[in-house]
């Protein structure tokens, strides 16, 4: 038989019989000395429930304890050395939550192969679909067409040998590479062993042999370096690079990378422009199920405001007092990756009471030592709890970025968006199996990948189930249900959280695919969603 | 009787918000909301308020809270055995407004964090994965190669500790951890 002191410690974690529970029932009852010790024992476990639960609503600097096995984890001290030098790491700054948790994100991923293999220790066939680490690659045979974070796409072809040292830089050891960068990758960077070729808005072609590095501009111009020779190279010029100098040379103009292709079925998504509306839904258009996946008020009567939209059009103005709008769409379950996309403008003035949110679904259950919030949420990053102004949400973060959370676990932008101008945000989620929000998450602001400025961990299994939330759009989860128990009988709407999302929203789309960077600039540029076959497959298999 | 508006209601809830949820942790099992439950607390509270005041706001809210946590046992103790069946919750309620109040802001809250950074960096990191991760403590024993019991006792030592530490914030003594 256990202890009443024994039973009171696994009280706590759960895990007492029927018969160990009435036994505690009489001891707390009979032993004043335990039912002092439960309630002081009590407090505290409840007290650090509420400090160190990690997510939305509460959270703590994470201990310095490395739980995972992270590749290429950086020691402080090395991490220090790179920052001095000015280096990013790749995707994620190092003045995040915690010194020394530092990792390195995966910066390119294969959207196309033609009898590709990788060689060496990998010696295996590239995969469409794979994410590529920093790291060095031997491409034995074939092709490989990789989508750069950064914003561009990248061809390679076989034999070729190429280092990936962070998301703009690839050292390029011999071989044959074709680059094009949208204006978002611009300052690209090849090294090779004879010289340095800077994008500067455009494609270009790099071979590298026998102790020659020659650069063909297909369009745009790229800024060449050799030894102390630097020269702005532009359309159909090429330059052969040997020995710290450079001469130019006629050669055939190659061939523009082709990086669409089409995918073996078509990615679902959503697109919510604003501008249609049935009564008081605004439509939705995209895949098979839009006509049911309306927007409507949350809250019967309370419909946002129709302003001008971000590109023309109509756009919906939230005010900040409760109003949302949600659909019987359910979101993507578990981790299957996921593209969020939105113009917003948030006024310069607003508070983090306002920040949630731009779209959100899952199941919002952030208390209780057993329930795990499973909830995907993408807003602007508040930075400190709203009851609590002193505490940050966030350690380290940048208040007022983007910020995708699913459950205890975020990650945060790094440019604060509160300026009341028009800003396209992208929130991106890779997926795959064990995939985590502080690595598996890309943002993209104004078509640029945005670096994080803090994140936490957290293995993604997004709930959609009967429980769980469908999406909403303009208030958190967790004030999204609680705003409509106190809106049932109150006009005024008190929230004890978030008072819902103040600022303008536009063109909002929910794809259940991964966007490629370009497809991100586009989309931003021009308003214009990939066609479904075109949204390239993402495993979230991260190569090493 | 309290002359207090909604607004002001509510800003008042929030700052209790650490000690009642704990409260509330203590009456409830593991499994249940304790967020759902807190909603709950702050919507009877508020229809009070605008109904026409509270007298003893800080007392009221905690006897709504006791109603609340009463209710979502009920729900619960259909399916399976409960700890706080109606003496032991009051028991414990008795007990805890002898050690922690039925009033107070998040100055015990602002004390538990100042004696967390006190803390070794080895215990932060077992309560951080704990509390923060919510690793089970199987996972966490494994990790560390030791047994459950052990490590059970270990977070219980913790939290004697960390309650030390606070009563001693509270009474000014500042005392290490």
């Amino acid at each position: 038989m256990k202890s009443p002191n024994e039973l009171m410690i696994r009280y706590f974690d759960g895990q007492l019989s029927d018969e160990e529970l009435r036994e505690l029932q009489g001891a707390l009852m009979s032993e004043p000395e335990l039912c002092e010790e439960f309630v002081a024992s009590a407090e505290i476990h409840g007290r650090l429930q509420e400090e160190l639960a990690g997510g939305n609503l509460v959270s703590f600097p994470k201990v310095s304890r490395q739980r995972r096995r992270l590749p290429a984890i950086v020691g402080v001290a090395a991490t220090l050395a790179i920052l001095a030098a000015g280096w990013w790491l790749a995707g994620i700054n190092s003045g995040s939550t915690t010194a020394g948790d530092c990792i390195e994100l995966a910066v390119a991923r294969v959207i196309h192969e033609e009898n590709g293999r990788w060689g060496l220790e990998r010696n295996r066939v590239a995969e469409i679909g794979e994410w590529l680490m920093p790291g060095t690659y031997h491409l034995e045979t074939g092709e490989v067409i990789m989508a750069l974070d950064v914003g561009g796409t990248a061809r390679i072809e076989g034999p070729s040998v190429f280092e990936i040292i962070d998301d703009k830089l690839i050292r390029l050891e011999s071989g044959d590479l074709q680059a094009r960068f949208e204006e978002s990758g611009q300052g690209f960077t090849v090294l090779t062993p004879e010289g340095k070729i800077v994008d500067l808005g455009t494609e270009f072609r790099i071979e590298v042999s026998n102790g020659e590095s020659t650069v063909q501009v297909v369009k745009g111009r790229v800024r060449a370096t050799a030894g102390i020779e630097v020269r702005e190279l532009v359309e159909k010029q090429s330059v052969a690079m040997s020995s710290g100098a450079m001469k130019a040379f006629s050669s055939e103009t190659a061939n523009p990378i082709v990086d669409e292709f089409e995918n073996q079925a078509s990615v679902v998504f959503y697109h919510w422009s604003f501008e249609e509306t049935e009564g008081d839904h605004f439509s939705a258009s995209g895949s098979d199920r839009a006509a049911e996946y309306g927007l409507k008020p949350g809250l019967p009567g309370r419909v946002p405001d129709r302003i001008e939209g971000a590109r023309g059009g109509q756009a919906l103005r939230f005010s900040g007092t409760g109003e949302f709008l949600e659909s019987s769409y359910r979101g993507v379950s578990g981790s299957r990756p996921r593209t969020v996309a939105a113009w917003v403008r948030i006024p310069r003035d607003a508070g983090p009471k306002e920040a949630y949110g731009w779209a959100g679904w899952g199941l919002q259950k952030s208390r209780g030592r057993n329930l795990k919030s499973r909830k995907w949420q993408v807003s602007w990053n508040p930075q400190v709890k709203p009851w609590r102004w002193k505490q940050p949400l966030s350690p380290g973060s940048v208040a007022g970025a983007i910020r995708t959370e699913f459950g205890p676990g975020w990650v945060n932008g790094t440019r604060d968006l509160r300026d009341g101008t028009w800003h396209h945000v992208v929130s991106i989620f890779i997926g795959g199996e064990d995939a985590d929000v502080a690595t598996h998450i890309r943002h993209y602001v104004d078509g640029r990948l945005e670096y994080a400025s803090g994140f936490q961990h957290a293995k993604v299994e997004t709930s959609t189930g009967e429980e769980s939330h469908p999406l909403a759009v303009g208030n958190h989860l967790t004030s999204a249900k609680s705003i409509k128990k106190f809106s049932a009988e109150n006009e005024k709407i008190p929230n004890p959280y978030f008072s819902g999302f103040r600022g303008d929203l536009d063109e909002l789309y929910i794809f259940e695919g991964v966007l490629t960077p370009v497809q991100v600039w586009r989309l931003y540029k021009e308003n214009l969603p990939p066609e479904p076959q075109m949204i390239s497959p993402s495993f979230g298999k991260i190569g090493s | 009787m309290e002359d207090l508006n909604e607004e002001e209601a509510l800003k008042r809830i929030m700052e209790m918000r650490s000690s009642l949820f704990s409260f509330l942790v203590m009456l409830l099992p593991p499994e249940a909301d304790v967020e759902a439950v807190f909603q709950e607390v702050v919507l009877g509270v508020w229809k009070a308020v605008k109904a026409g005041g509270v007298e003893n706001f800080e007392a009221y809210v905690y006897g709504v809270a006791k109603n609340q946590a009463k209710q979502c046992l009920r729900k619960l103790g259909r399916d399976r055995l409960v700890l706080c069946d109606g003496p032991v919750l009051e028991h414990l309620a008795q007990e805890w407004d002898k050690q922690v109040g039925f009033s107070g802001g998040n100055d015990r809250q602002d004390a538990l964090r100042n004696c967390l950074g006190k803390l070794k960096g080895e215990d932060r990191s077992r309560l951080g994965a704990y509390y923060g991760d919510r690793q089970t403590i199987r996972a966490l024993a494994d990790e560390e190669d030791r047994s459950e019991a052990s490590l059970q006792q270990i977070f219980h030592r913790l939290r004697v500790k960390l309650k030390g530490c606070i009563e001693g914030q509270i009474a000014g003594e500042g005392e290490p951890v």
